[in-house]
């Protein structure tokens, strides 16, 4: 089957305005990015503020223009479509954002909120469809039906990004992105909130790409996970998989794991992250990197297979140093 | 979808005391203005000169001008013509303002350049000096003042608007409704302009004080409204020559400009600080 | 003890943000204190600090016992000697700590000039001393910058020099991390770890991150609607949480490796101060309920280094 989503080179530069005696500088937020992600499964994406992670998001669902690349949605590349054959497309593929609190228009009711999906894509429904329709979201996302007249000012973090969430659903898309829809809320209400995604994704046969900065959180929630480092994949790797990469592998190390027999001592990563206007020409994590040898400052590293699904971008952990368990995949 | 819920409507038009007695006031004023042929005691443009310049009695309250007219009566006509110029110009000027301010703060760009520099190069003069060049080249009377004071203050509402516009832009609701599909026409009528608009309009209250004042000033120039009709301005104009032995010609209309702006300031004062309050209750 | 807090009460008008809390921390020892947002953490550094009258609140009842002295009874003259001198706090956003318009070098020094009495020569010398081991590089240089110039993780490592300048013996560091990446917060916190343990300082952790907790602390504090409903040692709070919100609170963290569909959360939401439930205020959302729950509040009970404010613990028994 081909996958739901394919997304192959994409690249954005912003560049900044150069002014008078001040020279255009291009900051490349997203480069050469390629993955896929199959019908069902749950794409997580993972790594430090910055490095590029909302910028694919929007990159995906044509939110703002690349600079280069393709975005296979469904088989039809909705990167190179005119902005005007885009918007009714949209309804496939939705987005639920990273603050709660401002993605929701304060001067609407929740009801409102949730009927924007449907007049924004001309889609005409009777009073009595409307208001069994908001029903049906709201119970969806475990939320009372009477909370349709409240303002957005009157829910919780968790209510409004449950409102979120149902406003996603309303018209019914193959695939959600989800922009870290936890970040800013309790670890009991994220816990919640993660419970109804993944009950949600069950029962309605949603495709998620799930973007956070919480390791331990991604493990739990996706079937694969995408690792960025300044704008580039660095790994991609299965559930379950260790991590190969140093900088997943440093990731990883930073958790603080909630178990007090388990203490140890965080290895530091020292250095600073590297700023993306200047770009290295070798590996970008080569100033902060434990493993990194001469070659690493030279050339980029590629990312290689290791097996069917776990992707490397390094030039001493790639394919050829391989450990043994991975040979036979390969 | 629904119009603002009018329990917090009255709210914001409540918000303190001093700024609710203002509004009852400002009311007063503009009822006085509209039903000003039935209330006032005589005709404004009925001159006696056998009772020119009498001091304030029970038959002439405010007393009468050079011509024998009643002053009270021409205050009364004269916050018609002084509410209207004033209320008609900021009007005119507030909705090219938004229209403008919305196309250069939504565009960005080139757009945003060129209208920005054309409109901008009103804000370089002061404003009375600016409505006083327009009424000079479009010749004296009310229609002049009007568009003169709508052009000195376009400028303000053309740079507010636009830098909501451009704030709310950047808000993740409106990113959200472009996830939906919404074209450009649903995200300016229903996400920005309904978020943009409150405090304009707040500001638009608070100019139309200064547009009274702007007003007066050109009527005392003898650019505003022609006699007869009486404004607060001309009153005053044709008052100054009598300063001495007739004060009361100039005082009244003097004192009916200052009362107006002081009330237009409190009460816009008022709603500003409810709407900063509900706007607090929102973020919290 | 260092320092201990005993059964701290808290109004603000007619709200009492904080009811029962009872905490301790000794030299050289972390202390956590969890909770969700608006629980009442930052309310309880605040009150060490001495900050309520700032703030508009006062304390109604209870003692903070600072190295034997009451500081409720103390006045702000003595207080001001104290905050930023033996007790310093660290916030969770180190822009609201930092002048923006001042080198951090130099707010570093007035700290130490300040509460140690140096002139502006030692002070400097102490800054950058205190700047290197904070393992800021180039300290030198990073003296003369302004805040904006510096990434988040360092302004934070400013912030914590900057408290450590006056040299404190008891720290207090509400969410010093929760505006950082997990790598950086990694290295702050390690950081902080290491400073308790080589000069002896008391620390008081604030955090809502149960991992952070597991590994540095040796006592936790945990705390739900302005009240402490359970505090002990760290690896007995795990290991057998005693309060059923610490059960749940523990639940509720995804680890590396969990099983899917373990993560289900905690009905129902914390409530608002305006409007706690009468009797255990976690009763609405507790799935051991007893019929006294609903009655009265349940008292704090101790029992072998363990205390617990539950009613299925009476007298510490299960
Ligand atoms: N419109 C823009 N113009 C210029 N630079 C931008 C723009 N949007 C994003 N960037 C830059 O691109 C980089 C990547 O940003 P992005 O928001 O994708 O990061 P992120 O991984 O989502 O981070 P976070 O975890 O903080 O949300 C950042 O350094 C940001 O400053
Ligand atoms: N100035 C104030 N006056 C009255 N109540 C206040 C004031 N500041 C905070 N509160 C209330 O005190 C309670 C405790 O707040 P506090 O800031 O201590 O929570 P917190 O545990 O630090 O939460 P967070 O994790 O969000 O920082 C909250 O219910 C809050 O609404
Ligand atoms: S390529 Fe080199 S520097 Fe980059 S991660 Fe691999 S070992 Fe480290
Ligand atoms: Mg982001
Ligand atoms: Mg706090």
């Amino acid at each position: 089957m081909t996958p739901l989503l394919s997304v192959r080179k994409l690249s954005r530069v912003f560049s900044s305005n150069g002014g008078f005696l001040r020279k255009k500088r291009q900051f490349r937020a997203v480069s050469d990015v390629s993955f896929d992600v199959r019908r069902g499964d749950v794409l997580g994406v993972v790594g430090e503020s910055g490095c590029g992670k909302s910028t694919l998001a929007r990159l995906v669902l044509r939110l703002i223009e690349p600079s280069a690349g393709a975005v296979m949605f469904d088989g039809q590349d909705i990167a190179s479509l005119p902005a005007g054959a885009i918007r009714p497309l949209r309804r496939h593929f939705q987005m639920v954002f990273q603050d709660p609190y401002s993605s929701i228009d304060p001067r609407l009711t929740v009801r409102d909120a949730l009927l924007e999906p449907f007049q924004v894509q001309d889609i005409k429904m009777t009073k009595v469809a409307a208001k069994s329709k908001i029903d049906a979201l709201l119970t969806e996302v475990s939320l009372p039906l009477s909370m349709a007249d409240s303002y957005q000012h009157q829910l919780s973090g968790g209510q409004k990004q449950r409102v979120g969430i149902a406003r996603a659903l309303a018209l019914s898309p193959a695939l959600v992105v989800l922009d870290e829809p936890t970040a800013s809320l309790d670890v009991s209400i994220q816990a919640q909130v993660i419970a109804l995604l993944q009950e949600l994704r069950d029962r309605l046969d949603l495709t998620y790409m799930f973007i956070s900065h919480d390791l331990a959180l991604v493990q739990y929630f996706c079937d694969r996970i995408l690792v960025m480092y300044l704008g580039r994949i660095v790994e991609i790797l299965p559930r379950g998989e260790l991590p190969v990469h140093p900088y997943t592998k440093a990731l990883m190390d930073s958790a603080f794991v909630p178990d007090p027999n388990q203490r140890r001592d965080i290895p530091r990563i020292y250095g600073e992250i590297p700023s993306g206007y200047d770009e290295p020409t070798g590996c970008a994590f080569v100033g902060r990197c434990p493993l990194a040898e001469a070659r690493c400052s030279k050339s980029l590293p590629r990312l290689q297979s290791l097996s069917e699904n776990h992707a490397v971008a390094c030039h001493v952990q790639g394919p050829v140093n391989v450990p043994m368990e991975f040979q036979n995949a390969l | 979808m629904k119009g603002p819920n009018p329990r917090k409507f009255l709210l914001v038009l409540t918000p303190t005391p001093l700024s609710a007695l203002s509004g009852i006031a400002l009311l007063v004023l503009i009822l006085l203005a509209v039903f000003a042929p039935w209330v006032s005691p005589y005709p404004y443009d009925v001159q006696n000169l056998s009772i020119a310049n009498q001091a304030p009695s029970a038959l002439h309250w405010f007393g009468t001008d050079d011509f024998g007219r009643d002053v009270l009566s021409r205050v009364i006509f004269g916050a018609r013509t002084s509410l209207s110029v004033s209320l008609i110009s900021i009007s005119l000027s507030l909705f090219g303002g938004v229209i403008i301010g919305a196309f250069c703060g939504y565009l960005g760009g080139w757009v945003d350049r060129l209208g920005m520099s054309i409109v901008d190069l009103t804000w370089f003069f002061p404003e009375i000096l600016l409505a006083l060049l327009i009424v000079a080249i479009l010749g004296p009377g009310s229609e002049s003042t009007i568009i003169a004071i709508a052009i000195a203050y376009l400028a303000q509402f053309t740079r507010l608007t636009r830098t909501q516009i451009i704030t709310l832009k950047r808000q993740t609701f409106v990113e959200a409704s472009l996830s939906m599909g919404a074209g450009p026409l649903h995200i300016m009528m229903r996400r920005l302009l309904p978020n943009a608009i409150a405090p304009v309009i707040v500001v638009a209250m608070l100019s139309t004080g200064n547009a009274i004042l702007l007003e007066a000033t050109l009527g005392f120039f003898g650019m505003g409204a022609q006699p007869p009709i009486p404004s607060w301005g001309g009153m005053m104009s044709t008052g100054s020559s009598q300063l001495f032995n007739a004060p009361w010609v100039i005082v009244w209309p003097g004192i009916f400009v200052a009362l107006s702006v002081i009330f237009i300031n409190l009460f816009g004062d008022g709603i500003l600080r409810a709407l900063d309050v509900k706007a607090r209750m929102r973020t919290q | 003890m260092l320092l201990s807090v005993e059964d701290l009460k808290i109004g603000f008008g007619l709200l009492e943000p904080l009811v029962g809390v009872d905490l301790g921390v000794d030299a050289g020892e972390i202390l956590g204190l969890v909770g969700e947002s608006g629980s009442g953490k930052s309310m309880t550094a605040m009150s060490i600090m001495g900050m309520l009258p700032l703030m508009g609140g006062r304390i109604k009842q209870g003692r903070i016992v600072f190295d034997g002295l009451d500081l409720t009874t103390i006045n702000e003259g003595s207080y001001r000697k104290l905050r930023g001198g033996r007790i310093a706090l660290i916030t969770q956003n180190p822009m609201t700590s930092l002048d923006p318009v001042v080198r951090v070098g130099r707010q570093i020094d007035q700290a130490s000039q300040l509460h140690l009495g140096l002139d502006r020569k030692e002070a400097k010398s102490r800054t950058i001393d205190l700047m290197d081991r904070m393992r800021i590089p180039s300290p030198q240089h990073a003296y003369d910058l302004f805040p904006h110039q510096l990434s988040g993780g360092l302004r934070q490592r400013i912030v914590i020099a900057m408290a450590l300048a006056g040299d404190p013996d008891l720290l207090i560091a509400d969410e010093p991390t929760t505006a950082l990446d997990v790598t950086v917060q990694a290295q702050i916190i390690q950081l902080l770890v290491e400073l308790v343990r080589d000069r002896g300082l008391g620390l008081i952790l604030i955090t809502h991150d149960m991992g952070v907790i597991a590994q540095t602390c040796d006592r936790v504090a945990v705390m739900y609607c302005g009240r402490v409903v359970e505090y002990g040692p760290v690896a007995r709070l795990f290991d057998d949480p005693r309060h059923p919100y610490t059960r749940a609170l523990i639940s509720c963290i995804p680890q590396l490796g969990m099983a899917p569909g373990t993560l289900t959360g905690i009905p129902g939401m914390v409530p608002s101060s305006q409007n706690l439930p009468k009797g255990c205020r976690f009763h609405p959302r507790c799935d051991s309920v007893l019929d006294n729950c609903r009655l009265r509040e349940p008292p704090m009970k101790t029992e072998d280094g363990r205390s617990v404010a539950c009613f299925l613990h009476e007298g510490g028994q299960r």
